[in-house]
């Protein structure tokens, strides 16, 4: 008889074992909810926050997978509220499933919005539980991140996706900016840093009445902001300049002109490693903002027809290298000192970290004191391998 | 009462398990920012001298546990009305530490699960494990802990390439004043609350070894705190880490690649669940002795229902309780940890001597 009651009881166990370990309590099958990749947050005319959000078909995907599918794998919907939950509840009306921003890799902003302010819009995306910190943040300039969302691609079946890779081309072209999400919110916090993030435009179409894809889409280029309101871009060439002040630079080219023969021949520089330190610097009473960087390349290409391996020639080169990295560098400062009058490269942080007394008493008008700054620019960059040949090939 | 045979390992990670609980995922020092670091390391060498009462304690009274001694030292009346106030405190603190591992689960993985539902479930658990006995959880969780260090090894390996090392600086900008502060508060909570260790301290096998073994496990799990509180400071940033409500979860949200924040939860279940079953433990275990049964069983589904109550009913928000933990639960426990204790050091101290003068005339 107690032998019967233990077996009950156990049996009892596992059956309540089974309600409670299976799932909690607002458990979504996968097949009901919509999974959202890319969200775009606009500015309406009437002064409400547009949501676009790229939902994802999972069965349309796996299909495509085996080729011959061409229904599009993602479906775009918008909606509008006061604020960004709001309107993420209110896509709700349009969109059968609950959304989940779990799988979110791409945060777009258009540029209306960016230019009144972006902390405010991404409290929503830092506070709720779902959301990956590691999604990339861009800005879609001279057009609206609906637009950008809408836009369909040939080599990826997501389209979010495709521009998620394109980001992470980075390593490579350092003419993109990729910011994560989070890095976006350390980098706000920080006291003495203005943020940058990348952005998207679109590039000229041929015919108006194309559909608009991905790869007429370009994501070069930085957007400049000043506290959290955005004030101006810096062109992909300058946005190289930027990235290795802050040390963001992996591989990249660099075109030199040929010390050796005649103008316009030039020599293409493969930064193979490069280091930015930035420092600061006070001398009675001077700030002086101290830029150090060291590349190491190799060549890559060479237009002129005379051999330039020599050690001479060699240092040459590296001079060529120096002069194009600096002026590239200072270019950027300049146009970061006094026209935005924005610390993007967070000197003030190392202000604050270096001279924390100092920095009490100027803190309330480090704009001033940072555009007024001296900078010092210091680059060394050593010109290491020439390939596989050591003199071009021309007609004898 | 039946015979418990604790080993000195099992002591060893009962206390680190103890200490973690659920203060890993809270990073006590985070309001001093930056300097957290420092804060924690002075409030781990306040919670050193704490240990170091509370062994002698247990060293000057050989094989008795808090209620032995407060009976022995106080007399039967005011005895029992101390051993009274200690049970309601063990009783408290378990409901306090259940409520924070409710609100760390519901804030980061269920927000739609009510927080009763999920404290009734760590808690049948923890009931579970007390009736089973002491030898019984402390056995789990010599099984369990290798298990969570690694984890949090793992945790903060992987999150090495987030470092950056200019979140130390700049050092003491806000002055003394909050680190102390904050250190005080890192004296009470957690390193206190191992006055409740009085009632497994006697247990122990070899005797001899206790003040080793409880010092080791002690300086263990000050290195494996240090471990995560860096980690948290290093990748989040000063600011982040003053404003998020639980810094090691977004941290582990960070690692590169892989999506293994649920980790982190599971280790919180895990040190969590040792913490509440010790506390639980020796409310029953002291109520047990109290009235002087042998058997504590009857007890534990009362006391851990009571826990569960109270654990609701303590405060009504997360906000509340972030607020209610540095300013009144610090003061609150003062006379339990810090008090009582030194009241009864100096007694048994005093005993002591009088007794080996005795004996030397």
């Amino acid at each position: 008889m107690k032998k019967a009651l233990k077996k009950c009881i156990i049996f009892l166990n596992i059956c309540f074992l089974i309600f409670i370990t299976s799932g909690c309590w607002n458990n979504h099958d996968i097949t009901d909810v919509s999974i959202a990749v890319a969200a775009g947050l606009d500015k309406t005319e009437d002064d409400t926050i547009e949501l676009t959000l790229q939902l994802v078909k999972p069965a349309v995907v796996r299909a495509r997978k085996y080729g011959g599918f061409e229904e599009s794998a993602v479906s775009v919907f918008s909606s509008t509220g006061d604020m960004v939950f709001q309107a993420v509840r209110n896509i709700l009306s349009s969109v059968n499933k609950k959304v989940y921003f779990g799988h979110l890799q791409l945060i777009v902003i258009g540029e209306e919005l960016a230019r009144e302010g972006i902390s405010d819009i991404l409290d929503f995306f830092e506070r709720d539980h779902e959301i990956n910190p590691k999604a990339y943040v861009i800005i879609a300039k001279g057009t609206t991140a609906r637009k950008v969302l809408h836009a369909n691609s040939k080599l990826e079946t997501i389209p979010a996706i495709h521009i998620t890779s394109l980001l992470e081309n980075d390593i490579a072209l350092p003419k993109i900016n990729k910011k994560m999400l989070f890095d976006l919110l350390r980098e706000t916090s920080h006291k003495g840093h203005d943020i940058t993030i990348g952005v998207i435009e679109i590039e000229e179409k041929d015919g108006a009445d194309k559909e608009l894809l991905v790869g007429d889409m370009k994501v070069t280029g930085t957007a400049v902001f000043k506290k959290d309101k955005l004030v101006g871009w810096l062109d992909p060439a300058e946005t190289r300049g930027y990235l290795l002040v802050a040390d963001k630079v992996k591989s990249g080219i660099i075109n030199i002109p040929d010390p050796l023969t005649e103008e316009g021949r030039k020599i293409a520089i493969e930064i193979i490693r490069s280091r930015g330190k930035r420092d600061v610097l006070i001398q009675d009473g001077h700030i002086i903002l101290s830029i150090e960087i060291e590349a190491i390349g190799n060549i890559g290409e060479q237009q002129s027809v005379k051999d330039i391996i020599t050690i001479e020639k060699g240092k040459m080169l590296a001079e060529q290298l120096n002069d194009a990295i600096k002026k590239n560098v200072k270019e950027v400062i300049e146009i970061s000192q006094k026209k935005f009058k924005s610390d993007i490269y967070g000197f003030g942080q190392i202000v604050h970290i270096k001279y924390p007394d100092y920095w009490k008493q100027i803190k309330d008008n480090w704009d001033y004191e940072f555009s007024n700054a001296t900078v010092d620019i210091q680059v060394t960059s050593t010109i290491k391998r020439p390939g596989l040949i050591t003199q071009p090939t021309r007609p004898q | 009462m039946k015979k418990i045979e604790m080993s000195n390992t099992q002591l060893f990670f009962l206390i680190i398990g103890f200490l973690l609980g659920t203060t890993s995922v809270l990073n006590p020092a985070a309001a001093a920012q930056q300097d957290s670091w420092l804060a924690f390391i002075l409030g781990w060498i306040g919670g050193l001298l704490l240990l170091l009462i509370y062994v002698s304690i247990t060293i000057l009274n050989p094989g008795k546990t808090l209620v032995d001694i407060l009976l022995e030292t106080f007399g039967k009346f005011f005895g029992t009305v101390v051993s009274i106030i200690y049970i309601w405190y063990f009783i408290h603190l378990a409901a306090v530490v259940l409520r924070f591992f409710g609100e760390y689960m519901v804030t980061v993985l269920y927000p739609e699960t009510p927080v009763v539902f999920i404290i009734i479930c760590l808690m049948l658990g923890v009931a579970y494990a007390v009736r089973s006995g002491l030898e019984v959880t402390v056995r789990t969780n010599e099984l369990l802990m290798p298990i969570l260090i690694l984890l949090e090894t793992t945790l903060s390996l992987s999150l090495i390439g987030m470092y950056n090392f200019n979140h130390f600086l700049p050092f003491l900008e806000q002055g003394f004043g909050p680190i102390l502060k904050t250190a005080l508060t890192g004296v009470m909570v957690p390193y206190g609350e191992n006055i409740v260790l009085l009632m497994v301290f006697p247990f122990i096998n070899k005797k001899e070894e206790l003040r080793k073994t409880s010092f080791l496990a002690f300086i263990a799990a000050g290195v494996l705190f240090l471990a995560i509180l860096v980690r948290d400071l290093l990748t989040l940033g000063p600011e982040m880490l003053k404003k998020a409500s639980f810094p090691s979860d977004i941290s582990a949200k960070l690692i590169p690649g892989i999506q293994i924040d649920p980790i982190v939860a599971a280790t919180l279940v895990i040190s969590g669940g040792i913490k509440i079953s010790i506390c639980t433990y020796a409310a029953v275990m002291a109520i047990s002795q109290l009235l002087k049964l042998d058997d504590y069983n009857v007890f534990v589904l009362p006391v851990t229902a009571i826990i569960v109550s109270i654990s609701i009913w303590s405060y009504d928000s997360y906000i509340h309780g972030v607020q209610w933990i540095p300013q009144e639960w610090t003061m609150y426990s003062f006379p339990f940890q810090v008090i009582i204790p030194v009241i009864l050091l100096v007694i048994s101290l005093f005993k002591r001597y009088s007794k080996s003068k005795e004996h030397f005339r």
